[in-house]
């Protein structure tokens, strides 16, 4: 049974259509990141789940109960869900015990049941002795455990966050990817994360789903839309890509096809997706992934392997990145430190055929 | 103070003619002016006339205890209103609400209230009774005839409609301190005249016609009255003099007593004597004839409290009503047997040398159809001579 | 299910259009429009219909009428409009207002603005002291203050002209505050602090880096002041101009009183003297008000529209910057002394007048040879009617503000948060009492309630001023809403709370600070106001002010100026019970 099933939902702002027509589903326990540029949709969905937006058209289910339909809607407050906000929303005027007791409190649970389970939550992020400070007086980083808490603690069907890391700096960020993942993996609460970083949504999450433009363009696994972007869109938000246009020239067994890019470099590959018929006119994009790119000796065997020019080199310290020229086509690749090129340098390189995913040219 | 035996054929005040007194100005004969005699020898003199008014009727006085209270609406200054109105209190043990407001709005809300059937006044009070001529012939007045009725000078009341209180008298005011020369002399010989003189240039100060009944009553003397005496030629010399205009006669006589002003028209014994009492430099004469405005008062028909209100009006036309008020303002009684104390024992102001009682008083502004006029005509004219407000 | 069963009994048109199939799922779908779709705006709207739009109903059924409304004689015509409308006084006159309105926003908005600025933006000493002072004028009713400048400084007689020329022994320098002259600087004395307040808070939230770009750039202080920050904050300034040029053209009370002597041509005046003065024409006041009541109109729009655009300039945001201040050196001394000769003005001199008449037996320019008397203060204070009226005052004073307020909010919610249908129409009838000078509104208000039971009773005075100030309550409410980010609702709503609960554990908590001065400012104006309260009052409601304006009216200004100063000693008690019991600031600090 999904714990959340969002079926053609569309929400227009008098002409414009923020969301248009998404339909996917979360199942119990699972942390599904909703991944885009901003004004792609991705916080409209997720207000929309929350009760917090309307939905224009389409139908929303949380744990089997219709909560929005044909823009009748259960308002938020009786939907069982709760979120963490990007800007935390700690109300300023109560201490931190009055904020995570508050929907305890709503809820007409018993003095000791609130302080128990407060206490619970403010131990699981962290905060235990904040009890009577104000929001006010904490930092950004524990505004956001007050507002995990503040969330988690009502044990809701589903945990809702809209960007909630994208306030902090970036060590504090990094470090809350964990703890949130963590904590989410404990309580086995569904979890619809809204994101706009892309490595944040490949760390945290179960299932991405990425938005562009109110639409759904792929969803899967991190590593689905890392290996197998289904378009020039997912290529180039998720992870950075060399993409290079060209054309099938040759077919080969085990959907493996042979592309002609740039001045003549034939590289072999194949498509995200089995099924991807050829354009018509042949005419496709070739993504290739920085790392992916490695140095071979002077003995080289098998396909993909060609000449290069270094053109560039910047020290990154785990990797050495670098501009690689062949022939007219440049590659920006990652090679390992230890390498040791400088510019200048010719060298031979190999890329796996695996490697090479091709897109339909979408654009 | 001891009375004689009744005799109705004394109940009418004597009354001088103008036209008798003066008799340059024979030709203003085809206007009826009657005037009043006021002063203490008339008015002492026929006060042996009358009896002790008859107690009130004693069921009358248990139905006003019974109905406990009663709402006047008054003109009249609220702490006065309020001081008196506790001597009736103390004497029948009705409680009284004083609804104190500008004459003119007090009046009309009163109207308008009966209009719509929202009965509060049981009493109104106002210092133009002409007034109540429209009223009392929708029947919003009551009809009432106290047992003081014919005590009181004919002129001032429509019996059983309404009854004078107490009449003030309209003369000139000025400032000792900012008199010159012979400046006192010459506004004790000149009669009205004192203001047509150019020397008041620029130190002087009047009242808008518009500003009220009363203004209106003195201007009226002027200009329709005794046209042919004064007339808007007079107006005009005194409209140059350029004195400042008031819309409101009490901050003009506050301004004449701090010393902005020599000299202002229309003053009233209730806006000088108070200043007086307090020590300002100010003194007062009444030029003759005096115009006079009648503070008069009538019961509503629907008068939520009708007993109250009749008792009211029995006691507040009675001697020892009318006496209770003149604690307060010296003002002249409506009735001949009244006697001022003060004056009696010549207190304040009537012991000064300079103080003057009115001779005769001109009221005739009462009977005449033209005062009553809505649309009061002489206001633009007044307005235009002394160069005022729209007509500017 | 329980739940569910309470939201199909919400829900019963929309079910009807329900498909078949989907009645099960759906019976528990609440259409949350419903609510807001209907009951809000009906019942705030009838309430606005009653407390605004009825009376102004019957100002224009008044101009149309020929006597007064219940006067079955009177007859419609359009002679009083035409006249109003078309002839050369009005006109003239109608020019005049504008110019002395205009004036006087002008010259009070520059000073509230550059005090603002000096208190929000530089190292001004003493800045909460400097403050008061500023707000301080708030506590003399202007209609006291105008009495009290009369006794200053009217021609030949006024104590400031007859110590001048005795002094200098010339007359040379007499000040005559009689005239239009003058009554534009009273009238500027006492609307400073309604620019202060409207433009300080945009002052203090503007983004430091706007200034510190400038600075770095070379610009120097004043250079900074006048091409960034004044810019800036332009449209707090405008919405600052046109709000009090709303609210003097209505006003009466200077004009009247300062005017006696010299008949100032001022709508509102005329206004009041065809109300008050011989003959009585209601017609005529009607009509003079509906002229007042377009312009204001216009005057509102401009000012709805300026502090839209002054919200768009500025950056509320809960970042707390730590503000650059101006260093003013050598000019701290002035700067100080600008502050203190306003307070001079609009404080010092009038209550030393005040105090002065109300401790002498009569108005004398003479302060040496005063009679001197405590009469007048023992006569007040054991006046029956003195009682009764503070305890009247002290009624409608937390009264009225209180229900303001609330129903300020009320609105605001309606229109900001709930998004009501008709909340545009709603938000302009919220803001019409301030366009309409008090003596017409209180005739409307007569009219709407003659009829009801709060007639002659206390309550009528509450309904009007409630009317009177709502746009205040409003603004206020509107604009604390505003600076409310909704995740904090939205995070309660998640919590489960409905929404009563959380306007009232989140909302009102946090606009508490800025409802808590609206109400301390409505408390003030209550306990001030003369206009409205005049035509209203009977034997039951009579309230200090209108005890002012009565002795006045007998030409008492020794007894008008003691209760004068009896309802400062009433406000200030108010409002510091409101400072240190509540902790309220009158300015809010954005």
């Amino acid at each position: 049974m999904a714990q959340l099933s969002v079926r053609k939902l569309v929400v227009n702002y008098g002409n414009v259509t923020a969301v248009d027509g998404i339909s996917f589903e979360a199942q119990a326990g699972e942390f599904v990141s909703l991944l885009g540029p901003s004004g792609c949709g991705k916080t409209t969905t997720l207000r929309c789940i929350a009760g917090l937006e309307s939905a224009s058209a389409g139908e929303i289910r949380i744990a089997d109960r219709v909560v929005a339909m044909d823009g009748r809607e259960v308002p938020p407050e009786k939907r069982g869900v709760n979120m963490v906000f990007q800007t935390y929303a700690v109300w300023p005027h109560m201490s931190v015990f009055d904020n995570v007791a508050y929907g305890l409190r709503t809820h007409r649970r018993p003095v000791p049941e609130v302080a128990v389970r407060v206490a619970e939550a403010l131990q699981m992020v962290g905060l235990s002795g904040f009890e009577s400070r104000f929001g006010t007086e904490l930092s950004g980083g524990q505004q956001q455990r007050v507002a995990v808490a503040r969330a988690i603690v009502m044990a809701p069907q589903l945990l809702l966050f809209d960007e909630p890391l994208s306030n902090l700096d970036a060590g504090l960020r990094e470090r809350m990817r964990f703890e949130l993942v963590t904590l989410q993996r404990k309580l086995g609460r569904t979890s619809i994360y809204v994101t706009h970083d892309q490595s944040e949504a490949m760390v945290m999450s179960d299932r991405i789903i990425l938005m562009n433009g109110g639409r759904i363009v792929q969803q899967g696994s991190p590593r689905d839309l890392y290996e197998r972007p289904v378009s020039r869109f997912a290529a180039e938000f998720v992870g950075s890509a060399n993409l290079l246009e060209g054309t099938v020239v040759a077919q080969h067994q085990a959907g493996y096809r042979t592309i002609r890019v740039g001045d003549g470099i034939e590289l072999r590959g194949r498509p995200a997706r089995t099924d991807e018929p050829a354009a018509p006119d042949g005419r496709v994009l070739v993504c290739i992934r920085p790392e992916n790119v490695q140095v071979v000796s002077d003995n080289p065997d098998g396909d993909n392997v060609f000449p290069a020019r270094v053109a560039r080199v910047s020290y990154l310290g785990a990797a050495l990145n670098c501009d690689l020229s062949l022939g007219t086509t440049v590659l920006r690749v990652d090679l390992p430190t230890r390498s040791g090129l400088s510019e200048g340098a010719e060298i031979l390189v190999r890329i796996d055929p695996d490697d090479v995913t091709i897109v339909p040219d979408d654009a | 103070m001891e009375h004689a035996t009744p005799d109705s054929g004394a109940a009418v005040p004597r009354l001088a003619s103008w036209l008798g007194s003066v008799p340059a100005n024979a030709g203003i004969g085809r206007r009826q002016v009657l005037r009043a005699g006021i002063g203490s020898l008339v008015a002492l003199g026929v006060s042996r006339a009358f009896a002790a008014d008859p107690a009130p009727d004693a069921a009358l006085v248990a139905a006003a205890r019974k109905e406990g209270t009663l709402t006047v609406y008054t003109p009249s200054e609220i702490d006065m209103m309020v001081n008196w109105c506790a001597s009736f209190t103390q004497t029948y043990g009705v409680q009284v609400k004083a609804v104190r407001g500008p004459g003119y709005p007090m009046f009309d809300r009163w109207l308008n209230e009966e209009r719509v059937g929202r009965h509060f006044a049981d009493v109104i009070q106002t210092s133009d009774p002409t007034l109540f001529d429209s009223p009392a012939a929708k029947g919003f007045l009551a009809t009432y005839k106290p047992s003081a009725d014919p005590a009181i000078y004919p002129q001032m009341k429509r019996s059983g409609t309404w009854y004078g209180l107490h009449v003030g008298y309209m003369g000139i005011g000025y400032n000792t301190h900012r008199l010159v020369g012979d400046d006192e002399a010459f506004i004790h010989t000149h009669g009205w005249d004192t203001l047509a003189d150019p020397r008041w240039r620029g130190r002087c100060a009047t009242t808008a016609a518009a500003s009220g009944g009363s203004t209106y009553a003195y201007d009226f003397m002027f200009m329709v009255g005794l046209k042919d005496r004064y007339g808007d030629a007079f107006l005009r010399k005194w409209a140059a003099n350029k004195p400042d205009i008031y819309i409101s006669k009490p901050p003009l006589f506050d301004r004449l007593a701090a010393g902005q002003y020599a000299i202002a028209d229309e003053a009233t014994a209730a806006d000088l004597e108070s200043l007086y009492l307090k020590g300002a430099p100010v003194r007062w004469v009444f030029p003759d004839p005096t115009p006079a405005i009648l503070t008069s008062q009538g019961i509503s028909a629907h008068a939520p409290h009708p007993n109250a209100a009749r008792l009211f009006s029995e006691w507040s036309l009675s001697v020892p009503g009318q006496t209770a008020w003149l604690k307060y303002e010296s003002s002249g009684p409506t009735r001949p047997d009244v006697v001022d104390p003060r004056k009696a024992n010549k207190r304040d102001w009537f012991a000064e040398p300079w103080y003057t009682d009115p001779k005769t008083l001109y009221l005739d502004y009462l009977t005449e159809p033209a005062f009553a006029d809505p649309a009061k005509p002489l206001i633009a004219a007044w307005n235009k001579i002394f160069g005022y407000g729209d007509a500017s | 299910m329980t739940m569910r069963s309470a939201l199909a009994m919400r829900a019963p048109r929309a079910r009807q259009s329900m498909p078949q199939r989907d009645m099960s799922e759906l019976a528990g779908l609440l259409p949350r429009q419903q609510l807001r779709r209907f009951i809000m705006p009906v019942s705030l709207g009838l309430i606005l219909s009653l407390l605004v739009l009825l009376p102004i109903f019957f100002m224009f059924l008044g101009a149309l009428r020929s006597a007064a409304l219940a006067d079955p004689a009177g007859h419609f015509t359009l002679v009083k409009l035409r006249q109003v409308y078309t002839t050369l006084p009005y006109l003239r006159m109608l020019g005049y207002s504008l110019a002395i309105s205009g004036g006087v926003a002008a010259m009070a908005t520059a000073i509230g603005v550059s005090l603002a600025w000096l208190i929000a933006r530089t190292d001004i000493p003493a800045k909460r002291l400097m403050e008061g002072a500023v707000m301080a004028p708030l506590f003399l009713s202007p209609f006291v203050g105008a009495i009290a400048w009369l006794i200053l400084a009217s021609p030949r007689a006024g104590v400031l002209n007859v110590i001048v020329s005795e002094l200098l022994g010339t007359r040379a320098f007499s000040i005559n505050i009689s005239s239009p002259g003058g009554i534009l600087f009273v009238m500027t004395l006492y609307y400073i602090p309604y620019a202060y307040l409207t433009v300080s808070a945009s002052l203090r939230s503007i983004d430091p880096s706007f200034e510190e770009a400038s600075y770095l750039n070379g610009a120097g202080v004043l250079r900074t002041a006048l091409r960034i920050t004044l810019p800036v904050v332009r449209p707090a300034i405008l919405s600052a101009f046109f709000f009090i040029f709303v609210l003097t053209i209505g006003t009466f009370a200077i004009p009247a009183v300062l005017g006696r002597g010299a008949h100032v041509p001022f709508l509102a005046v005329d206004i009041f003297e065809a109300t008050t003065n011989y003959p009585i024409d209601y017609g005529k006041s009607a009509a003079i008000g509906t002229l007042v009541f377009w312009i204001s109109l216009a005057g509102v729009s401009f000012y709805r529209y300026a502090s839209k655009a002054a919200r768009r300039f500025v950056t509320v945001t809960a970042r707390g910057y730590r503000m650059r201040l101006v260093r003013l050196r050598g000019a701290r001394i002035p700067a100080v002394l600008l502050v203190g000769v306003y307070v001079l003005l609009a404080i010092v001199l009038p209550y030393l007048a005040l105090i002065y008449a109300a401790l002498t037996r009569f108005t004398t320019a003479n302060v040496l040879s005063a009679p001197w008397t405590l009469q007048n203060m023992v006569d007040v204070l054991t006046a029956p009617e003195v009682t009764e009226s503070i305890s009247n005052t002290l009624l409608v004073g937390f009264i009225t503000p209180t229900l303001c307020i609330a129903l300020g909010v009320c609105l605001a919610y309606a229109i900001r948060r709930l998004r009501v249908p008709g909340g545009r129409l709603l938000d302009y009838v919220a803001m019409f009492p301030v366009g309409i000078p008090g003596i017409v509104f209180a005739t409307g208000i007569f009219w709407t309630y003659l009829l009801t039971p709060i007639y002659g009773t206390i309550g009528i005075l509450i309904v009007a001023f409630i009317a009177a100030y709502l746009p205040f309550a409003y603004r206020i409410g509107d604009t604390a809403l505003l600076q409310i980010d909704r995740v904090l609702e939205e995070a309660s709503s998640l919590c489960g709370a409905s929404h009563w609960r959380t306007a009232s554990k989140v909302t009102l908590r946090l606009m508490r600070p800025a409802l808590l001065s609206a109400w301390i400012m409505v408390f003030i104006f209550s306990v001030r106001e003369v206009s409205a309260a005049i035509l209203l009052t009977s034997s039951d409601n009579i309230v200090l002010s209108v005890l002012s304006w009565n002795y006045l009216d007998y030409g008492d200004v020794q007894k008008a100026a003691v209760i004068g100063l009896l309802q400062t000693v009433i406000l200030m008690i108010g409002v510091v019970i409101g400072r240190f019991v509540l902790r309220v600031r009158l300015s809010r600090p954005a």
